[in-house]
């Protein structure tokens, strides 16, 4: 399993990016708005991200079997 | 008869010094007040494209890593905390309500300045420099730098007047959007186009607010000698060095 941000609900607080412990989260290439990404090759699926989103729909717990 | 401005700061100039909304003393003022800082501006700009150009011509990733741990050290937690709180204390209680158009775009600074070491940060962190931003906690060049004590909390006392940081908005920011359209103008590196491109707009944003401040807010002497205290500190002629994270570079080095 591995976690993706889901734009329509992220407020781009960045809680999970300072919750990961991988470093996995990152502000997107050039946004102005600031939205953040999960690199996929970076996650571990740990999940610690998970409890800690303001906006639960906005982490996306994935299988990468069937990504 | 005055120097040519550099082509980019012209550019500017046009686009944003030039139009106003407002009419009046505010705006004779922040003329008065820009013409001192073109000198300043001409020469940071000159500057930030021989940085970028030079820049350019490196190979490896060293350039990289030096312009986002100046960045960090100048718009990371630390600093924007301290520089933002500055100018959101120098409102006393009482006049809270007479600038809190002020207070508000300073509050959504402090927001934009930690994005702004959050992009730095991810230079580094997309690199593959450090695992965690909290790395950077044993750097020295992430959180030593070498602006003014007017972006910590010691000049504060210097520059209690709610109006004062307008100088430092106007002034200060105009040299920030230079930089980085001049150095987006030389340096093709994804990296870097991402952490300046991300916070392009909000620099113009602050000194935007700057101008605001002026041209709306400077209306009498005693509204603009506090805000021309100010611009006399940071033009002093030692006062301006251009952070890496813009472009500069010591003298004799590459």
């Amino acid at each position: 399993m591995k976690v993706r941000i889901a734009d329509a609900h992220c407020i781009a607080c960045g809680l999970c990016r300072e919750a990961c412990p991988e470093g996995a989260v990152h502000p997107r290439m050039q946004d102005i708005h600031h939205r953040f990404e999960v690199l996929s090759h970076e996650c571990t699926g740990c999940a610690v991200c998970l409890p800690y989103c303001p906006v639960p729909p906005a982490l996306v717990q994935y299988d990468i079997a069937t990504a | 008869m005055p120097r040519p401005n550099h082509p980019i700061v012209q550019q500017f100039m046009d686009a944003w010094v030039t139009p106003t909304g407002f009419s009046g003393p505010g705006v004779e003022f922040r003329m008065r007040m820009t013409a001192r800082c073109l000198p300043i501006w001409n020469g940071a700009t000159a500057r930030a494209v021989k940085g970028g150009e030079a820049d350019r011509r490196l190979t490896g990733d060293d350039w990289k890593m030096e312009r986002a741990l100046a960045g960090y050290a100048l718009e990371g937690p630390q600093m924007s905390i301290k520089q933002m709180s500055t100018q959101l204390l120098s409102v006393p209680i009482d006049q809270q309500a007479r600038y809190i158009d002020l207070q508000r775009m300073r509050a959504r600074q402090i927001w934009d300045e930690v994005k702004h070491g959050q992009l730095n940060a991810d230079v580094l962190l997309r690199a593959g420099r450090i695992k965690r931003e909290d790395d950077l906690m044993a750097s020295v060049e992430a959180n030593a730098q070498d602006n003014l004590a007017y972006f910590g909390l010691t000049s504060m006392f210097a520059h209690l007047h709610p109006l004062a940081r307008a100088a430092q908005n106007y002034f200060v920011e105009a040299i920030a959007c230079l930089g980085i359209t001049a150095t987006l103008a030389a340096v093709d590196d994804p990296l870097i186009r991402h952490q300046m491109k991300s916070q392009e707009a909000e620099e113009l944003m602050h000194f935007m607010k700057g101008k605001y401040q002026l041209d709306a807010y400077c209306l009498t002497a005693e509204e603009q000698r506090p805000v021309e205290e100010a611009f006399d500190f940071l033009l002093k002629p030692w006062a301006t060095t251009m952070n890496p994270a813009f472009g500069a570079r010591r003298e004799g080095s590459a």
